[in-house]
This record gives C-alpha cells, sequence and structure tokens, in this order.
C-alpha cells in the first residue's frame, strides 16, 4: 500500500517522528507533547493519532513494546526506529523546503 | 512487505491486535483523567471528563485496525469460519456434498483432461497446425499416396513448403537370437522437414539422405530408451536393420511420438523413393507456407487433383482430394468415443451441481429466519448472499483432492481397459494443464452451486415475522425449485437412454453370429518382414504347420492373412466369365488368403462343394472358396459350384486369370462392426503373397494347450520369434474392448445421475409436503380419506417427473443421432429403449412421492392441529 501523501497527513506523521526523536513514549505522552510544545495551537486528534500510529509501525519507522508505567498501568510504548530515524529526516527537509517556498511566494505578493 | 504482514495479521492475530488497541485506549482514558484529577477535578468528573473528550473506542480501534490488518481478508476469513461452523454443525451433509461433488467433478475433469490432451493441445511437432494431410481418393474410396505423385503435390501446390509420404512398418533389429521388433516411420521425400523433426544429439537428415533414401536412422527418444538403453555413444553407431546396416545419426527430443509407438526414423529405400505411379500406400503430407491456411491449400489441390486425374486417366481418373490438419485426421476415430465420454461426464456434472445446489437452496430456505434477524441488525443483502457462496467454494476445496484422485482413477481405469484407439489414453496423465482446468473447474462449481441459494437470499422479502410464520414458499421460489428437480429428472433421462443404447450395442456386438466357432482355438503369429521372399514366407507357413499338426491334442490347424473381427481386408473387383474385364460396376469384394486347414481350424461350415487345394498337394492354384453373400449376390439361384470368374487387382493389367469356385461357406462375420455380411473370396494361401502368418490352431481345449503349443514351437523353429500366442477368443475381445469400456462408463454415468435426481426429487417433495402438514391436518379432520389425500399429495411429484422424462426423451433423439455412428445392431430412435428408461425414471419419481405422502398422511397427521 503507498502512504497516503496528503499534507495533513504528512505533517502528523512529521509531529511524530519528531516527537519520538526526543525518545520512546506512549500514545497519551506522544499528543501531550506536540499540545504542549505547540502552545496548544496543535491539537492532535486521539481518533487519528492511534491509526497513524499503526501505520507507521506497518511503514517499520517505529517500533512499539508494552511496559508497566509508575502508576501501575499497561501502556504501550512507541520508539523511532533507524528507518523512522531517516524518514524523519526526509520530512524536516521536505517542510523545510516547502515553508521556504510558501515564505517566498507571501514576500512576493506583498 | 507491508500488506503480506497485513494479510498475515488479518487471520490469526486479528483478536490480539484488537485487544491491544482497545487496552491502548483504556490508557489513554485512564491518563487523561488522572491528568484532569490532577487540575483540581474530582475523581468522577475526571472520568465522565475523559470520556467525552476521547469519545466512543469502537471507531478508534476500528480505525487502528483498518491500518494494521486488510479489511477484505478479515471478512473473507470471518465470513468463511461462519460457513464451516454451519457445515460443519451438519457433519453428514457436509460428507456425502462434498463425495457427490467429488464424483461430479472429478468425472468431468477427467474427460476435460482427455479432450484437452487429443483434440486441443498442439501435438509436439513444430508449428502442428501447419502440417496437413492430403487424403487422395477415387470414387469415394480412399487410395493411398504414391512416391511420383506426391512429388508431383511438391512440385504443383504453391501454398505448400514441402510434402512427403510416410508409412510404418516393423524391422528386426540386430540379427540372430538377440533380434528384437522395432517400430519404423519411414519417409519418402523430405518427411522430416515436413513434421519439423530436429535431432536433439547428433544432427537431422539431410535433403539429399531423405532425396536418395541413404542408409540413414534418426532414434526417437522412447527407441533410444528402450532398445539402446540410453546408451551416450549411440550418435554414429552403425546398427543392422532387415539384415542391412544403417548408420544412427542423431537422437530426436523427448515428446516427439508420431506416430505414437515408434521407434526410430528412416527414408525409404532408393527404390521406394523413385518408385513410379502405380503402388498406393503412403500417407501425403504437407507443411503449409506460412501464410497459407488449410482452405486455400484445398482450393488449389482441388485444381492440381483434377489435372492428375486428366494426366493419368486409367490410374487417377476421378481422383479427389481432402487436406485435413495432421491432428484432426488422426485422431478422427478418437473424436466421437471421446465427446461422447465428455458429454455423459458433463451431464453427469450438471446435475451433481443442480443437486447439490438445490441442497444448498434447502439450507438457504431454511435460514430464513436467521437471515432475516441479521438483516435487521444491519447486515447487507450483499453479505448473506455472500454466506452461501462460502458454503458452496468450502465445498468444492473439500471435494476438490478426492475428485483428483477420481479423475486419476478413470484415467488409469480407461488407460488399462480400453481396447483399441482409447488404450493410447495411457500416455496422458493429469498435469499442469490438468491442473489449471481442474481449478477453473472449482470456481464454475462454486457459482453453479451459489447462483441460486444467493439469489434466493438477494431476493427475499427481510421481516423476521414473515419469515418464521411463513409455511410455504412463494409460488415463484417453489417454480425455480421444481425447475431445477425437473432438469435434473430430464438430464439423468437422456443419459440413461443413451447408455442403454450403447449397452444394447455392445451386447450385439457380442452376441451377433460370427459364422465361426472360437472356442478352443489358439491364435498363433509369425510376422516376417515384407521384403521377404515369397519362398521363405511359404517355407516358414510349412514348417509352421507341420510343427503345429505334431503337438498332441492339436485337430486341425490353418493360415490365414488376417483373423476375422480384427479389422482390415484386401478388396478387389471381380469380373464374372463372360463379362467384359475390368469394366464391372459391382462393389469391390473381400479377398482373404488361406490355407484349406484354415476353414477346419475355424469351423466354418462348407454349405455346398469343398476346399481347394494347396500347396504340399499337387498344387492347382485356379480354385476359390467363396462365401455364402458371395454366392447369392453374384450367381443368384444358380448352383455356384464350377463357375468361374477373375479378381482384377487395382495395380495390375494382366489379363484375367479364371479361378474356378469349388466351395461355398457360410458368411463369416470379418469386422467387428459389420452389420451385415460381405462378399468374400477365399483363395490359396500359395496364390497370395503375405509375410504376416496368422495361424488357427484347433486343439482340445485344455489349460495346457498353449504352453504345450509354444514350446512345441520354439524347439521346431528357433530361428523366428513367435509375435503373438492367445487364446483366439482373447484376441477378439480386445476388438469389442472399446464399446464395451464406453457402455459401462455410461451405465455408471446415467445410474448415478438416476440415483441423483431421485434424491433430489425426494428431498423437494418431502419438504413442501412437510410445509402443508396443516393442511393435511385440516383435511383430515374434515374428514378426506387418507388415499385421496396422498393422491393429492403425489401429484405435484408425478407431474414433475413425467415432465423430466418427456423433455428427457425428446432431448435423447437429437443426442442419440449424434452418436449414431457408434451404435451396432441398434437405431438410435430406438422406442423400447426409450419406454424403458422413461417407465423407470417414472417408477423411481413414483416412489420418492410416495414416500414422504406416506409419512404426512400417516398416524400422527393430526397432532400438527394440536398446537394450534
Amino acid at each position: 500500500m503507498a502512504p497516503r501523501t496528503d499534507a495533513l497527513q504528512g505533517t502528523l506523521t512529521l509531529l511524530i517522528l519528531k516527537t519520538l526523536d526526543l525518545g520512546p513514549r506512549h500514545g497519551y505522552a506522544i499528543a501531550q507533547h506536540i499540545q504542549q510544545t505547540s502552545n496548544a495551537l496543535l491539537r492532535v486528534e486521539e481518533g487519528s493519532l492511534y491509526p497513524a500510529l499503526r501505520r507507521l509501525e506497518q511503514e517499520g519507522w517505529v517500533k512499539s513494546s508494552w511496559s508497566v508505567t509508575d502508576s501501575q498501568r499497561k501502556a504501550r510504548v512507541y520508539a523511532l526506529t533507524p528507518a523512522g530515524q531517516q524518514q524523519l529526516d526526509e520530512e524536516e527537509a521536505k517542510w523545510q523546503r516547502l515553508l521556504q517556498g510558501v515564505r517566498h511566494v507571501l514576500r512576493f505578493a506583498e | 512487505m507491508g500488506w503480506m504482514r497485513r494479510f498475515l495479521n488479518s487471520g490469526s492475530r486479528q483478536s490480539t491486535i484488537e485487544q491491544e488497541l482497545t487496552d491502548e485506549v483504556a490508557f489513554h482514558r485512564a491518563q487523561q483523567a488522572a491528568d484532569l484529577e490532577a487540575e483540581g477535578w474530582t475523581s468522577d468528573e475526571a472520568r465522565r471528563e475523559a470520556r467525552r473528550r476521547v469519545g466512543l473506542q469502537g471507531t478508534w480501534v476500528a480505525a487502528g485496525l483498518a491500518e494494521d490488518t486488510l479489511p477484505w481478508v478479515a471478512t473473507w476469513l470471518r465470513e468463511t469460519r461462519q460457513a464451516l461452523r454451519s457445515l460443519t454443525g451438519r457433519p453428514w451433509f457436509m460428507v456425502t456434498t462434498a463425495g457427490i461433488l467429488a464424483v461430479g467433478i472429478g468425472l468431468l475433469l477427467a474427460a476435460l483432461a482427455l479432450t484437452d490432451a487429443w483434440l486441443v493441445r498442439p501435438w509436439p511437432i513444430a508449428d502442428a497446425g501447419q502440417v496437413v494431410v492430403l487424403e487422395e481418393s477415387v470414387g469415394g474410396e480412399s487410395i493411398g499416396g504414391n512416391p511420383a505423385r506426391s512429388a508431383d503435390w511438391r512440385r504443383s501446390l504453391s501454398t505448400t513448403d514441402v510434402v512427403a509420404g510416410l508409412y510404418g512398418e516393423q524391422l528386426v533389429l540386430g540379427r540372430g537370437a538377440t533380434a528384437t521388433r522395432v517400430q519404423a516411420l519411414r519417409g519418402v521425400g523430405p518427411l522430416t522437414q515436413v513434421l519439423g523433426l530436429k535431432a536433439s544429439d547428433g544432427r537431422g537428415f539431410t535433403p539429399s539422405e531423405e532425396a536418395e533414401g541413404a542408409a540413414v536412422v534418426l532414434l526417437t527418444h522412447q527407441g533410444w530408451q528402450r532398445h539402446f538403453g540410453g546408451s551416450s555413444d549411440v550418435v554414429g553407431r552403425v546398427i543392422t536393420l532387415r539384415g542391412e546396416s544403417y548408420q544412427v545419426v542423431g537422437i530426436l527430443p523427448r515428446g516427439v511420438d508420431y506416430p505414437t509407438g515408434t521407434d526410430l526414423v528412416a527414408p525409404a529405400g532408393p527404390g521406394y523413393q523413385r518408385a513410379p505411379r502405380g503402388g498406393n500406400w503412403l500417407q501425403v503430407v504437407a507443411r503449409l507456407r506460412p501464410t497459407a491456411s488449410p482452405q486455400q491449400v484445398q482450393s488449389e489441390a482441388d485444381g492440381v487433383a483434377r489435372r492428375f486425374a486428366e494426366a493419368y486417366p486409367d490410374r487417377e481418373g476421378g481422383l479427389r482430394v481432402r487436406v485435413t490438419p495432421l491432428q484432426d485426421f488422426e485422431t478422427r476415430e478418437l473424436r466421437t468415443p471421446l465427446l461422447l465420454l465428455l458429454g455423459a461426464a458433463a451431464t453427469l456434472y450438471l446435475v451433481v451441481c443442480v443437486n447439490v445446489g438445490g441442497l444448498l437452496l434447502v439450507r438457504a430456505l431454511a435460514r430464513d429466519h436467521e437471515s432475516a434477524v441479521r438483516r435487521a441488525l444491519g447486515a447487507g443483502r450483499w453479505a448473506m448472499a455472500r454466506l452461501t457462496a462460502h458454503e458452496a467454494l468450502l465445498l468444492a476445496v473439500a471435494a476438490a483432492p478426492v475428485a483428483w484422485l477420481v479423475a486419476s482413477t478413470a484415467l488409469d481405469a480407461i488407460a488399462t481397459y480400453g481396447g483399441g484407439t482409447l488404450s493410447q489414453f495411457g500416455a496422458s496423465p493429469l498435469d499442469a494443464r490438468a491442473l489449471v482446468i481442474g481449478i477453473a473447474l472449482l470456481a464454475v462449481t462454486t457459482a453453479a452451486l451459489a447462483v441460486w441459494p444467493a439469489y434466493h437470499v438477494a431476493t427475499r422479502t427481510m421481516a423476521p415475522r414473515s419469515a418464521s410464520h411463513a409455511v410455504t414458499d412463494a409460488p415463484r421460489r417453489r417454480q425455480v425449485r421444481r425447475l431445477l428437480v425437473a432438469a435434473q429428472v430430464a438430464c439423468s433421462t437422456t443419459l440413461v437412454i443413451l447408455a442403454m443404447l450403447f449397452a444394447r450395442s455392445a451386447n450385439a456386438l457380442l452376441a451377433a453370429p460370427r459364422g465361426f466357432d472360437a472356442a478352443n482355438v489358439v491364435a498363433l503369429r509369425y510376422d516376417l518382414d515384407w521384403e521377404q521372399e515369397k519362398a521363405s514366407v511359404d517355407a516358414l507357413a510349412r514348417r509352421v504347420l507341420d510343427a503345429v499338426s505334431g503337438t498332441p491334442g492339436v485337430t486341425a490347424a490353418g493360415i490365414v492373412d488376417r483373423f476375422p473381427m480384427t479389422g482390415g481386408t484386401q478388396s478387389a473387383r471381380v469380373t464374372l466369365f463372360g463379362e467384359t474385364p475390368g469394366k464391372s460396376a459391382r462393389p469391390e469384394v473381400s479377398v482373404r488368403s488361406a490355407t484349406p486347414g484354415y476353414f477346419e481350424a475355424m469351423a466354418i461350415p462348407f454349405l455346398h462343394g469343398e476346399p481347394y487345394r494347396d500347396f504340399a498337394e499337387a498344387v492347382d492354384r485356379s480354385q476359390v472358396v467363396v462365401n455364402a453373400t458371395f454366392a447369392r449376390r453374384f450367381f443368384g439361384a444358380t448352383d455356384a459350384i464350377g463357375r468361374r470368374l477373375s479378381i482384377d487387382w487395382e495395380s495390375d493389367d494382366q489379363p484375367p486369370q479364371w479361378l474356378e469356385v469349388v466351395g461355398v461357406v457360410g458368411d463369416v462375420r470379418q469386422g467387428v462392426r459389420d452389420e451385415a455380411p460381405v462378399p468374400e473370396i477365399f483363395r490359396p494361401w500359395a496364390r497370395a503373397f503375405w509375410p504376416l502368418l496368422h495361424v488357427a490352431v484347433r486343439g482340445d481345449g485344455s489349460a495346457a494347450q498353449v504352453v504345450r503349443l509354444r514350446e512345441r514351437l520354439v524347439q521346431a523353429i528357433p530361428d523366428q520369434p513367435i509375435a503373438s500366442l492367445a487364446p483366439l477368443d482373447d484376441v477378439l475381445m480386445t476388438q469389442t474392448r472399446e464399446p464395451r469400456l464406453i457402455a459401462q462408463v455410461l451405465m455408471a454415468s446415467a445410474f448415478t445421475a438416476a440415483v441423483l435426481a431421485m434424491i433430489g426429487l425426494y428431498g423437494l417433495l418431502a419438504s413442501e409436503m412437510m410445509a402443508r402438514r396443516r393442511e393435511v391436518g385440516i383435511r383430515l379432520a374434515l374428514g378426506a380419506r387418507p388415499w385421496e389425500l396422498r393422491g393429492l399429495l403425489l401429484r405435484p411429484g408425478v407431474l414433475l417427473t413425467l415432465a423430466g422424462v418427456v423433455l428427457g426423451v425428446a432431448g435423447s433423439l437429437p443426442a442419440a443421432r449424434v452418436v449414431e455412428t457408434q451404435l451396432f445392431g441398434v437405431s438410435s430412435g430406438d422406442v423400447m429403449v426409450r419406454v424403458l428408461a422413461g417407465g423407470a425414471l417414472l417408477a423411481g419419481g413414483l416412489v420418492a412421492a410416495l414416500v414422504p405422502a406416506w409419512r404426512v398422511v400417516g398416524r400422527r397427521a393430526l397432532a400438527v392441529l394440536r398446537y394450534e
């Protein structure tokens, strides 16, 4: 199956990979991290986060394992794989290029 | 790789993945609640708020699952499991239906594999479709090809590349005691070019070798294996064939086996290559130019044949030629029996599919309530229809291995017991193509089984109340089932009629008077080469007769050119003394050569006169014996003894040699399929040249006779191998093997089909009558008499059977006409057979209707009303 390439999906992938770049964490923590670091500008819908994580694992970019948290709860923890690291670099570069392009267009329009 | 993992996940890991996703959502919600609690919410409020924010977990889980699995595979597997559960719930239903399917599919697969191997698949000849046979005939009688004429064809036809003649012959390989017989394919002209024979080892023939008739040989793969043990240094070796030296120049690749059983290919000798017009004994084959079609060759050849006829009016006046692709030509004898087997197998398969499809339809009917409930809960129309398709597929798949077994057993049986043309089938085992056919057959079967129940489920109005209270089917639905059952009855009626026709035909073949007595007769055969001197053939004949007569228990012995009923005869025109020679308009008669002892050995009675005298006595070559039909046809009421006649052979222009009739014998059936005796002349063996000695030996019938004869012959004639030695009855039985086998196969299929049709009829009537139980109860309560009621219930079943039988009888008329040529001693429109078959099926139908009618109007009939 070809990965979906629409912009929002791509963004979510980038955000998840970037978050996991800081270290392994579970789904809830990923959502929290994105929300907090974006100053609550970005909120990840749980309904899209988990399917996205399944998809990333299918792609081989993240891998998951079950562990028990401090509060004695069973949680699935996700970590970045080397392939995921590479994907992150690519996605980041792509995003920067996109941003640059958009910025040029906006300036020209002014 | 991704989809592969998803595919695997769809199967066994589905529930684990679902559980993990559920756990993950639960963790997420708990974590959210904990955070809210930390912000100062109360524990209850925090939990409620977390649940509100997270939303329904079902949609998360479903979305996650959709990423980890292939949904359609999961659905498919779930439905398969469901269908499997519903099937294994009734193991007997599953085993019997799969068994019935296996027989139907297996036999059809065997018939299809045979048809494919012989009629469809191109032979292993390069561009087999481009090779045609030129079949020459004069006055409707097929004549063989001739070297000079073949060369003329080659020069005259622009639509063909090369033309050659071929003939097969047995040659003796080696010398002395170790000599063996090999089957050779001899070519006149560029035969290897026509057939596209290329050596896989060594080289092929050069054009000049083929034109000159050089002493070179190509071994076929099986000839190389059989006679040279596959030895690697055989190419270049000089071998002895019929006492002459030939050089092996190459070996043909495996699979080249034309005509079947050929050991080696060699150009015919120089004399044959340059033989003038006159003798006709070749089969003429040609390779088309790449752009030409057989039709083009035909139209060009028609013109050329007319030119030949004008140029050589004596020999080739009225010459006609028919152009047939080689494969069609060689399989023309095979086509009808093969298509007959295929037709029988297809009919049986149809009955099986309709039968099992009907059973599945009944299951679908019984599930109406369940389907209605499922539909009410949101299942789609197609989801319900699919369940039936899954059941059908599972049944077909379960039947598949058994069907394969049935097919290979059937093919083995045909190869073992089928005589004549069918015995060649030994060489067509189930292969990859058969596997593909089998898989296609499974798909077709699944569709055929599922179509009625799926139609029913998909179109039925769905309301749970209506389903549970429906007592009988809607009339339209009842019609569908009745139609299916009537079709089964019709198909099996046709099949039963055909089977009975063939059984009668096979019996007639065995029972028809033969005109000789084969009991206690041993058939002995010596084969000499065609190149032998007549003197040495006669010398061997005398030695054989002496040796045989000296064996204890032997009462009579004689030699003939061919045994009766084994096919083949020489034929010639006859001129009566006093007529103008050569201008007789009478048809050709059969001419046999035999020693006088032959008549006594075969117990062929003399109606008038006595045997001619042959060699060893004072040779009087001018005597002949004729059969009763000849005497009646040529001499009418007058006494045949003492009349004179001359035999006019096609190939010689000699003045007539007058022969005197000295005896009239009873008619002997010469061909196994001859319905009426043919006029026949027997002439002294000494007059003929025939190197294949068929010796009839009448003995005391003891079991040791064959053994004693063999011992005696080996001792007396050590220098000639015996070609065959067996009781004459055994030899003759092989001739009737094929018709008997066809009759047996047809009988077995017809019987199975008829039984299945009756079971289907019983099932239909039983369920219809069960549905009318309430009505029966009410009628009984109102005073109806049980027998009247039963009559009422019987009517639909009887009418249905009658309709099926009438249809089947009607269908049998054209079906039987197609196979008319295969029948012996029975007409294709035979009324008796149809009365018997129709009567048997009607009786079966009556029983199938009577049993449920008896049960429904039984002692417990009124009990139904108790629950009202």
